[in-house]
């Protein structure tokens, strides 16, 4: 089951589009499930994921214009609960203990996160923790150097397979990180 | 020859008086009503002539078995008298040449004899044209060819046109189109239409005194409209097949056939031309002719 | 001032990130498998549904299906038309896919000229007067037609009066049904009868302009004589004698055709069929309409293509045709003296369906004809009528190279009824599809504009140009295109032709953008501009700007410098957004805005980055009916400063100047508190403190204005509240490492914060003040700590600034009970509205912050804590089943990860926990 999550695209403001390398990989027909942290801004962009998968959830950004997109969203894909929420309401920004009152409050296994820009994959608690980063690279009012980066997961029962996509240079590089539930 | 069958279906066993076949051939000729009363002294010629009489017995007296009984005869279809010839089955108005069998089944004295009749069809064997017919017949119709029917005064107010034309021969054969072309040259008038008339002229009775009687078979429209001059327009009229038969002259009675040409102007002014055609037969009869003829 | 003793304890803990470490792969999910893998699998090749059986399959859907084959036996049945179409290989002559098309157009023809050129010839009555007369002459007419029918023995023929067309065509169904069941019913010479009738009104030209439409709703009856066709030649044979004897030559001649398909019961040679169609080609001389006899010539084709592939008849029937064709001009000098009855043009579009169709099937799969046609085309007096249909059913291959023939003939053709302009119009669509040889373009070109601009009315003018647009768009040079739209522009202006030709104009305008390669070389054309002057109607000058700049969004370049393509876009920009004012309807803005927004992107200086930021100054000046512009406009303007390369500030408080500026102008408080925010952040970022503040400010002091609700793009009304609450705690989260000013004093912001929540109008028993509060403990919490846990680079924080200094604890320890007493409060009010789950909620949230960031060795606060778990558990029955269990394991954590630390706070918690379960 391969779930694609993204977010922070800042489309049409921000970037004009995702990188083209990355579109590329991007082919319909082969992702299950995208998760979308938000910040997906337009609806030419959503309609843009709708047609790599038919399966959305989005969760809103600070700056989605679509006020209808929940706050934090739970999503079951296999044996993994997995709760959504931007990141811009968590106070202090990305803070671990402050994720994990959320991840409690969900009770889920893995919590997907945005807002920071920044792609980060770590275990707390027993419970894992992605963001992926913004997918287009968006400049970040608080940080410089932003990497364009997405995330896919491939979730095979009790076993997520992540992989990370970057944009470095002119290059995509992927990392694979393997994540088993206890 | 006349090769046939009798067959009888009987839901039991029937006794019968003897089963009989009759062959008869005949021309009626009738006087159109018009010239009755005047040929009175000629009443005598207009008599139907025989042209075919014989007689077959199927059966002596017995018994028809139940079921299917069938009897199987041969007949020679040969004129023996004057005019010692089979004219072709015709249908006219005046004149009727008629071929029939009719099968008589007689019965003892209290039973009335059944009899059943059926008409067949008799058709030369096709002769092939002759090369002098191939000829073209051409025509032509302006007022001063109408000399005819129409008096000087009568022409000088007439519109001036011509017409020309052609038929591809003078003899045709029954079972083809007749074919040719017309091209209307020049007119003063408008025309309104252009068409063709057949016609057949029943003659009965012999030099002295006859009635003779045209009627018509059926006309085609050739040209509807004013049509473009110098424009050859073609001729083919497909002949009617139960109304024709090979031009027949006889002592006693003729079966004719001529054309029409009517041309129709927009006031209602026509002029035609009549051209005499022969038909003969020179080509063999359609496989349909037969079964149709026969109804 | 509080009356609560709050004391915020040192973090001593770490929390710990355990980081999974990736492995570079090259290997993964997304990863384009080359083509051999997916080709060589022949189950994945039998998925696609290449494979030959699935191929077989879908031709058998496609092709083979019994209902086509029967198409191209039975070529008229109208139900399967839909079929025809989709059989792709030999539909092009067939009948029944033109049907329609010819159906409709004549019909709506018919039903206007019919009663205005009655109208017309009504003469000097009086209105009321003219529309009876006009009535019954056409009645009369039907009733004339009618009478025909009334020929019938059975007297079951009803007089019908005052037909509609659409009555004329049901009576016909009616008649095609009495025929087919008179066939069933064996009654073989009635069927024959009714069939002959119908025939016999196809001589019928009284009302003309019906006429092409005529033949076609009476033809399709004749199927049924065939359809009862036996196998038996005699039968048909006698079929044949009978429709021989038919004494009118039209309706022979049709019927005859009619069942022309059952000749291959007896004979089956093709010089048999050919030797019959001659033979009727031959007889068709006879009838002297020519209307008549083009449509009956129509359908000897028809019915000719279906037994042979000969042309021979064919060309024959347009020997015959061009012999006749001056005779069609006879009757068009007459129309032109009485246009009332039918104009000349309009009488000679009747024919042009059978024109048409009779050059098609002449040159299908066949070039024996074309040169032929075309030379006799050229010796025809009044050849424009043949001219047309030859332009429209040659293959466009021929018309090409051919175009400068074809030039010199139109210009030679002086044909009543037939404009030059309908012909250039025929022949600019076919070059269009098919263009001349590359080195015979240009002269081409200029004959045929030395044509085309000898047209003096500018309705014929413009009609011409529109086929030709496409044209020069397509395969000449910007230049000509130029040229194009300056004669347009000259040729237009004189008289105000322009306001009689909007679509005209709007046409060519689209054929030219669809057409030419670049949409940007277009817009900067000295002539492009004045022809929008043309468009004086400002909704049609409106909907041409709209469409100009999609095509813009669809196919310019992805960025755009030229200053001039730039003023071109403002230019209809403006245009677009002086069109906006308060009537406009929200759709119509969304959809200006979104096209201006997308210029507004693409329009790209490069490192210039000053030029830029003064576009956007000038951009604001232009678009200001548009909220949405603006925000696209600060947007943009941020983006701008992130692009800043140089050490100096100047620049990027330029650009937050702007933003600052233009915010204000924005309607909705939601975007502009959104904003604010965003250039605060980026001004914290770029070290401009001042305006960093000022936006902050600025952001907080709009919070009052904000709305309730708003309105959703589904129209109905949603909550401002959860809103606010995120973008509060976004700005907590900012605030963090705000500096205070030296101006303002500790913790300004926060304070504003605070008070603005407290003055907001929340919904009743909201819990949105509530969570902004504890959040607020969360940011004050940060503030205690010896080093925040983030920064932005070269900003001096708090933590930096007042060293840990005692005072400052102090003050953010009161702010803190302050907060606590505020949600106290809170706890309170949800107590008295009987709200006891929130309640609960709250003060377990509030308990949980307590226990990590206060010090519980102090009695009051450790009291506060314990009576916060007893207010929660009084509600226990109302709670989720888990939240008591998660707090508990949420304190047990913090334990744990403590008890190493700081053992004393460790024992703290613990005895927390006794005094709990105790009580």
């Amino acid at each position: 089951m391969l779930v694609l999550v993204l977010g922070d695209l800042h489309i049409p403001h921000r970037c004009s589009s995702l990188p083209a390398k990355f579109k590329k990989l991007l082919v319909p027909g082969r992702i299950h499930h995208i998760l979308a942290t938000g910040n997906i801004c337009t609806k030419e962009s959503y309609d843009y994921l709708k047609s790599l998968a038919n399966d959305v959830h989005i969760v809103r950004g600070d700056f989605d214009e679509n006020l209808t997109y929940p706050e934090q969203k739970v999503v079951t894909v296999g044996q993994f609960r997995i709760g959504l929420c931007h990141g811009h309401q968590v106070v202090p920004r990305g803070d671990p203990e402050a994720l994990a009152l959320i991840q409690r409050q969900l009770d889920v296994d893995i919590l997907i996160t945005g807002h920071t820009y920044k792609f980060e994959a770590y275990e707390h608690g027993n419970k894992f923790y992605i963001n992926p980063g913004s997918a287009t690279g968006a400049f970040n009012p608080l940080d410089t150097n932003v990497v364009p980066s997405f995330v896919l997961m491939d979730i095979q029962s009790t076993t997520v397979v992540t992989y990370v996509y970057q944009l470095i240079g002119d290059e995509v590089k992927v990392e694979r990180i393997e994540y088993k539930k206890i | 020859m006349l090769l046939g069958c009798v067959q009888f279906q009987c839901a039991q066993e029937t006794k019968h008086e003897g089963i009989i076949l009759y062959l008869e051939g005949i021309v009626n000729l009738q006087l159109s009503a018009k010239t009755v009363g005047l040929f009175d002294a000629f009443y005598n010629s207009v008599k139907p002539i025989n042209l075919l009489q014989n007689s077959l017995e199927l059966s002596a007296p017995g018994k028809l078995s139940a079921g299917r009984s069938e009897f199987h005869f041969e007949l020679p279809l040969v004129c023996k008298k004057e005019p010692r010839i089979l004219y072709e089955t015709y249908h006219g108005v005046f004149i009727n040449v008629n071929y029939q069998l009719t099968c008589t089944v007689k019965r003892n004295f209290l039973g009335k004899a059944l009899t059943k009749i059926q008409q067949f069809c008799v058709q030369y064997k096709p002769v092939p044209l002759s090369e002098d017919s191939k000829k073209v017949v051409p025509f032509s119709l302006s007022p001063d060819s109408l000399q005819k029917n129409a008096s000087a005064k009568e022409r000088l107010s007439m519109p001036r046109f011509l017409i020309t034309g052609r038929l591809d021969r003078s003899e045709f054969c029954v079972t083809t189109p007749i074919t040719g072309s017309i091209t209307v040259q020049h007119t003063e008038a408008a025309i309104k239409s252009i068409e063709m008339q057949l016609v057949r002229v029943e003659t009965c009775g012999c030099d002295e005194g006859y009635s003779k009687d045209a009627t018509e078979i059926q006309t085609i429209q050739i040209a509807d409209g004013n049509v473009l001059p110098k424009l050859e327009l073609p001729i083919h009229m497909v002949l009617p097949r139960l109304f024709t038969c090979p031009t027949l002259l006889t002592k006693n009675f003729k079966i004719e056939f001529e054309l029409n040409l009517i041309v129709v102007f927009k006031e209602d002014y026509t002029v035609s031309e009549n051209f005499k055609i022969v038909l003969k037969r020179s080509a063999g009869p359609l496989p349909s002719k037969v079964t149709t003829a026969g109804r | 001032m509080a009356n609560l003793e709050w004391v915020c304890v040192p973090r001593c803990y770490e929390v710990r990130k355990n980081r999974l470490t990736g492995q570079a792969t090259l290997e993964h999910p997304l990863k384009q498998h080359t083509v051999t893998v997916v080709d060589s699998n022949p189950l994945s090749r039998a998925l696609e549904g290449t494979d030959p059986l699935s191929q077989f399959a879908r031709q058998d859907d496609e092709l083979n299906d019994p209902l086509s084959q029967m198409v191209t036996e039975f070529d008229l049945k109208p139900k399967r038309r839909e079929r025809d179409r989709t059989e792709p290989e030999d539909n092009t002559l067939q009948w029944s896919s033109r049907r329609l098309g010819i159906l409709n157009r004549f019909t709506t023809n018919e039903k206007l000229s019919l009663s205005t050129s009655f109208l017309v010839s009504a003469g000097s009555l009086d209105g009321g007067n003219e529309s009876i007369k006009a009535q019954t002459v056409v009645a009369d007419k039907t009733k004339f037609r009618l009478e025909q029918l009334d020929h019938f023995d059975d007297g079951s023929m009803r007089h019908m009066m005052d037909l509609t067309q659409q009555e004329y065509i049901q009576r016909f169904e009616q008649l095609k049904q009495e025929l087919i069941q008179s066939w069933h019913n064996d009654q073989r010479v009635k069927a024959l009868k009714i069939a002959i009738q119908c025939a016999k009104m196809l001589a019928d030209t009284t009302v003309l302009q019906f006429y092409p439409s005529q033949p076609l709703e009476i033809l399709p009856h004749r199927r049924h004589i065939r359809a009862g066709k036996g196998s038996c030649p005699g039968y048909v044979q006698n079929w044949f004698y009978k429709i021989a004897s038919i004494r009118e030559l039209l309706p022979r001649l049709y019927l005859e055709l009619s069942i022309f398909k059952c000749y291959e019961f007896l004979s089956s040679s093709r010089e048999e069929y050919e030797r019959i169609l001659q033979r009727l080609t031959h007889q068709l001389r006879g009838i002297a309409d020519p209307l008549v006899s083009s449509y009956a010539r129509c359908y000897l084709v028809r019915m000719g293509v279906t037994l042979t592939p000969s042309k021979t008849y064919i060309r024959e029937n347009f020997a015959d045709l061009f012999l006749v064709y001056p005779q069609i001009f006879r009757f068009v000098a007459r129309f032109n003296l009485h246009p009332e009855i039918v104009t000349a043009s309009s009488y000679l579009q009747l024919y042009a369906p059978a024109f048409d169709y009779m050059l098609l099937c002449l040159v299908h799969k066949s070039e024996l004809h074309t040169q032929d046609i075309l030379n006799e085309c050229k010796q025809l007096k009044n050849n424009g009528a043949i001219l047309m249909s030859v332009l429209s059913s040659f293959k466009s291959e021929f018309i090409a190279t051919n175009a400068l023939e074809f030039i010199a003939l139109i210009n030679a053709s002086e044909t009543p009824g037939i404009s030059k302009s309908q012909l250039l119009r025929s022949l600019g669509s076919c070059v269009s599809s098919c263009a001349p040889l590359q080195e015979q373009r240009v002269t081409f070109l200029k004959a045929a504009f030395e044509t085309i601009n000898k047209l003096t009315d500018p309705n014929e003018y413009i009609n011409c140009v529109e086929t030709w647009a496409v044209f020069v768009s397509q395969y000449f040079t910007i230049n000509e295109v130029n040229r194009l739209l300056g004669e347009l522009n000259t040729r237009m202006c004189l008289g105000k032709a322009y306001e009689k030709h909007y679509s005209q104009l709007q046409n060519i305008l689209t054929r030219i953008m669809q057409n030419y390669r670049s949409i940007e070389l277009l817009l900067i054309q000295p002539n492009f501009l004045p022809y929008l002057d043309l468009f004086q109607k400002e909704s049609v000058r409106v909907e041409v700007c709209k469409n100009i700049l999609s095509f813009y969004k669809q196919n310019s370049e992805e960025y755009t410098c030229d200053a001039v393509v730039t003023n071109a876009l403002m230019y209809l920009g403006k245009i677009l957004n002086d069109s906006v004012n308060a009537l406009s309807v929200d759709d119509e803005r969304r959809q200006i805005a979104q096209l201006i927004n997308v210029f507004i992107h693409k329009v790209h200086f490069g490192n210039d980055l000053e030029q830029q930021l003064s576009f956007y100054v000038e951009a604001r000046g232009t678009f200001s009916n548009l909220d949405a512009v603006y925000v696209t406009l600060v947007h943009a303007a941020c983006k701008l400063a992130t692009r800043n390369r140089s050490k100096s500030t100047g620049f990027v408080k330029a650009c937050i100047a702007y933003c600052f500026i233009t915010i204000p102008s924005i309607e909705a408080v939601q975007q502009q508190m959104n904003l604010y925010l965003l250039c605060g952040q980026l001004a914290l970022q770029h070290l401009c403190l001042g305006q960093a503040d000022a936006c902050f400010e600025a952001a907080l002091q709009l919070v009052n204005e904000l709305p309730a609700a708003t309105v959703d793009f589904d129209g109905k009304p949603r909550s401002l509240e959860p809103f606010l609450v995120s973008y509060m705690c976004n700005i907590l989260a900012t605030l963090i490492v705000v500096p205070d000013s030296p101006e303002q004093g500790v913790l300004y912001f926060l304070r504003l914060l605070l008070e603005v929540v407290g003055r907001h109008k929340f919904k009743a028993d909201s819990s949105a003040p509530s969570i902004i509060y504890l959040h607020s403990l969360d940011m004050l919490y940060v503030q205690s700590l010896e080093r925040f846990p983030y920064h932005i680079k070269g900003v001096v924080s708090n933590d930096d600034l007042y060293g840990h200094d005692p005072k400052f604890l102090q003050e953010v320890n009161n702010m803190c009970a302050q907060v606590v007493d505020a949600i106290l409060l809170q706890l309170k009010s949800l107590g008295l509205a009987q709200q006891q789950r929130s309640q609960a909620e709250l003060a377990l949230q509030l308990f949980l912050r307590i226990v990590k960031y206060a010090d519980l060795e102090r009695e009051t606060i450790a009291q506060l804590a314990v009576n916060l778990w007893l207010l929660a558990n009084k509600a226990q029955s109302q709670l989720d089943v888990k939240t008591l269990p998660q707090t508990l394991r949420s304190v047990e954590i913090l334990y744990k990860q403590i008890k190493d630390a700081s053992p004393t706070r460790a024992q703290a918690i613990a005895k927390l926990l006794l005094r709990m379960r105790s009580s």
